[in-house]
């Protein structure tokens, strides 16, 4: 047993620490998306690309660096940290196993960041159901039509390409029969509904009526694409858990020193032994997200096929101790913790979602004890 | 012991309701549900219409304008309030210093202030708090030097909410420094137009502007604008501690419509063959905070009773602010949570709208994080308990 990072990963996880500092620095969080406005940052992406950070997630004979999940985890909790908006968890973690057919051209505008590509989630009434898909896809001449609508594209707004789960057969959370697509953004039939969250993600919906696919726009094999859709999804969860584990150790950090440099009442707040007991429940509460999190990346590793029972322990644990953690943040910094300005506000938000996205932790919790 | 209303509260309670379901907009409610406060300008127009039809301080002797209401009608005046999703009065004019000038001012203030707070022709903000002084108000370090008829003031207030739209502040000042620090504050009121104010908004986790920063410059301020004696603003505090029941009452019974709000939303989602509301995950959490929402509202039960007996209520103000804004924060919380993949939608960026309840659910759960923090943070009031009352 070695719970200790590599060599490899400590590089990996120095050099996005030097990219957060100088290039997204926390204190300059606000202005720096205000001055973006409604676009957002979009050269970030090319950015981190160039750094080679979008190839990690995906397998070595596709020309990335082996799509390890501990690595995708490094990866992911750095950015968590600095809280970069690239949405890398979704956008190059989730989809990267899903992709692994696609010709390498296509590829190497992914991982160049030339190229996005986003998951469609959020079919109909599924809820966090990722499995209940009810979006149709009939073959029709050459290839398929597709119909049905996807609430949630996870960081879809900026996204060319979407993976679109639909039905070829089957029903209701059948695994059987599920297909997955590629479509274009510019594809007839899908009209595309591009919305911002809180974290300043930016997302959209799908709307299919007749949406047209030549053939070879399936991935993988017609109805089998179940078994790695959720093979995806649960990639994509350890992302996510290990995002909202870098961004609790930034918080726990950051509202320490605060405890020692604000004061009231003549002394430094961090004096109060209410609040050293708080603080004492942050770092116990980090101190098992990031635990939990790295129990289920391992064993994913590792391939123990458990349905995803671990990730869904991982991703509850993770979604109750972070919004804790946040939360208290907030209230131990008093009324600057609660403005637009602070960076602090942003992790809550940007937790608020995380928790939220690939099911939040009640749904994860209920998963769990189903799966049991 | 009874809960029964008399013959007349009942009679009372019937022309209230026929009152609100005439004049509440529905266009409030869901902000209102969410825990939100309507725009000023919405805020304005509702005080003049409670004020158009006599009620508009229901908390204030007959003599300054108000109703005069026992604590039971009062009780029942904000029981119908929250049932029809009323805007809850501004609270800053109305309970904060409306009341410290009545019982302190001199009669020039009372005819010139009171009957514009009711009307809502002024609008009062509170200039308290300061960059270095929030839970220890006494730090503040604003001040005012005499200059002949008037006092100059400098310095800079924080977290002045609604500064931007304000017409008046109340504004805790140092007119000398004395041993103890609760000593030489004055409390002066302060025409939001006098030359040397300067606003910066300061916007919240909601993205919304709330409040403010108050950079106040050489400030000049007549003499007469001081509020009862210099020197002993601290003490002028003390007055608001009983004012604390009404505000506590006022937002305290709106729980219920809130968890109410909730429940109307998870029914609206399919679900599994049924509603999100029938699975027992949700049907459970809703369970527990509808028993919140009624203990609380049985606290405030027990405050009016300590009103109307004249008795000091000892914690139970503090205790109440402190559970009232816990549980809103579960609330609105949990209306988030409901919402699922909607919640994510907070802005729409292609003209195709937002969901219906979006996004005041997840607006009015960042904001709750607010209420933890003014007006005494929870840890502020659990130390009043332990010391005050518990004697710790
Ligand atoms: C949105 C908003 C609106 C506001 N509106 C107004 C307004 O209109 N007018 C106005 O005057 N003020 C207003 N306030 C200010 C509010 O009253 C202060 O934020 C509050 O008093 C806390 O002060 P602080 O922010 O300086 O936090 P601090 O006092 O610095 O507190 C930081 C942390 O330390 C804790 N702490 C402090 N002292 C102790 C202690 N002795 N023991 C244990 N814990 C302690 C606090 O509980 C908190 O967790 C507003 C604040 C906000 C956020």
């Amino acid at each position: 047993m070695n719970l200790d990072l590599t060599e490899d990963q400590s590089m990996l996880a120095d050099s996005i620490e030097r990219f957060g500092t100088e290039r997204w620095p926390a204190a300059d969080r606000w202005r720096l998306l205000r001055e973006a406005g409604a676009k957002g940052v979009p050269e970030l992406w090319g950015e981190i690309a160039e750094l080679g950070w979008l190839m990690i997630p995906f397998a070595e004979e596709q020309g990335g660096l082996g799509g390890s999940f501990d690595d995708a985890m490094v990866l992911a909790s750095g950015i968590g940290k600095h809280l970069l908006p690239v949405p890398v968890s979704t956008n190059a973690v989730l989809v990267a196993p899903l992709l692994k057919d696609c010709p390498a051209e296509f590829l190497e505008d992914v991982m160049t960041g030339k190229v996005r590509v986003a998951l469609a989630l959020g079919d109909g009434d599924s809820r966090f159901d990722h499995l209940n898909v009810a979006t149709t896809a009939e073959r029709t001449g050459a290839g398929y039509t597709l119909n049905g609508v996807k609430n949630f594209v996870a960081d879809g707004g900026d996204a060319d390409h979407f993976i679109v789960p639909a039905r070829t057969s089957g029903s209701g959370a059948e695994l059987e029969g599920i297909s997955l697509f590629l479509l274009s953004r510019e594809s007839d039939g899908l009209t595309v509904e591009t919305y911002r969250s809180i974290d300043n993600h930016r997302h959209c919906r799908l709307r299919l009526s007749g949406a047209e696919t030549g053939s070879a726009r399936l991935l993988g094999e017609e109805g089998k694409g179940g078994l790695p859709l959720g093979m995806a999804v649960k990639g994509g969860v350890l992302a996510q858990c290990a995002e909202a584990v870098g961004a609790m150790d930034a918080l726990c950090n950051l509202t320490l020193e605060y405890l020692k440099t604000r004061s009231q009442f003549g002394q430094p707040i961090g004096t109060f032994q209410s609040l050293q007991h708080r603080m004492v429940d942050m770092f116990i509460a980090y101190e098992e997200a990031y635990s939990i999190t790295v129990r289920a990346t391992l064993e994913a590793k590792e391939g123990v096929m458990d349905r995803g029972r671990m990730a869904s322990a991982a991703k509850a644990k993770v979604g109750q101790t972070s919004l804790f953690v946040a939360r208290q943040a907030i209230q131990l910094h008093g009324g600057i913790g609660t403005s637009d300005e602070s960076v602090v506000s942003h992790y809550l938000r940007r937790l608020t979602m995380l928790d939220m996205a690939l099911g939040n932790a009640s749904h994860h919790l209920q998963r769990f004890a189903a799966i049991a | 012991m009874n809960l029964e209303l008399s013959p007349e509260d009942l009679a009372f309670r019937d022309e209230l309701r026929e009152f609100f379901a005439g004049a509440v907009r529905p266009e409030y409610r869901t902000a209102i549900r969410a825990g939100l406060r309507p725009t000023p300008q919405q805020l304005t127009e509702w005080q003049a219409t409670l004020a158009e039809r006599g009620w508009g301080a229901p908390t204030w002797p007959k003599e300054y304008g108000g109703t005069g209401w026992t604590p039971t009608q009062l009780y029942i005046f904000e029981t119908e309030a929250a049932r029809a999703d009323a805007p809850i009065q501004f609270h800053q004019g109305l309970e904060l210093i409306g009341p410290i000038i009545f019982t302190f001012g001199t009669d020039d203030q009372k005819e010139r202030y009171l009957p514009r707070i009711i009307s809502g022709e002024d609008w009062w903000c509170q200039g308290y708090s300061e960059p270095g002084a929030g839970s220890d108000l006494a730090a503040l370090s604003t001040r005012a030097v005499r200059d002949g008829d008037h006092y100059v003031i400098n310095g800079q207030k924080m977290w002045t909410s609604y500064a931007h739209v304000a017409s008046h502040m109340f504004c805790l000042v140092r007119t000398s420094k004395e041993e103890r620090r609760q000593q030489g504050i004055s409390l002066i009121l302060v025409d939001m137009n006098t030359p040397g104010i300067k606003i910066r908004p300061v916007e919240t986790l909601d993205e919304k502007h709330h409040t403010n920063e108050v950079f106040l410059d050489d400030v000049r301020v007549p003499v007469s604008n001081l509020l009862g004696e210099e020197g002993k603003g601290w003490g002028y505090g003390k007055v608001l501690l009983d004012r604390e029941r009404a505000v506590g009452a006022s937002t305290a019974l709106r729980l219920r419509s809130q968890v109410d709000a909730i429940y109307s939303a998870a029914r609206r989602i399919p679900f599994g063959g049924a509603t999100l509301a029938d699975t027992p995950a949700v049907a459970t959490q809703l369970a527990q905070l509808e028993i919140e929402a009624l203990t609380i509202e049985t606290m405030v039960m027990r405050l009016m009773a300590d009103a109307a007996a004249g008795v000091d209520s000892g914690p139970r103000a503090s205790m109440l602010k402190l559970r009232w804004s816990e549980t809103l924060q579960k609330v609105t919380e949990l209306w988030t949570e409901v919402l699922g993949y909607d919640a994510a939608v907070f802005e729409d960026l292609s003209g195709e709208g937002v969901p219906e309840d979006m996004p005041l659910a997840l607006q009015g759960a960042l904001y709750a994080r607010v209420t933890s923090i003014y007006g005494g943070s929870s840890e502020i009031q659990r130390n009043i308990i332990a010391r005050r009352s518990l004697g710790l």
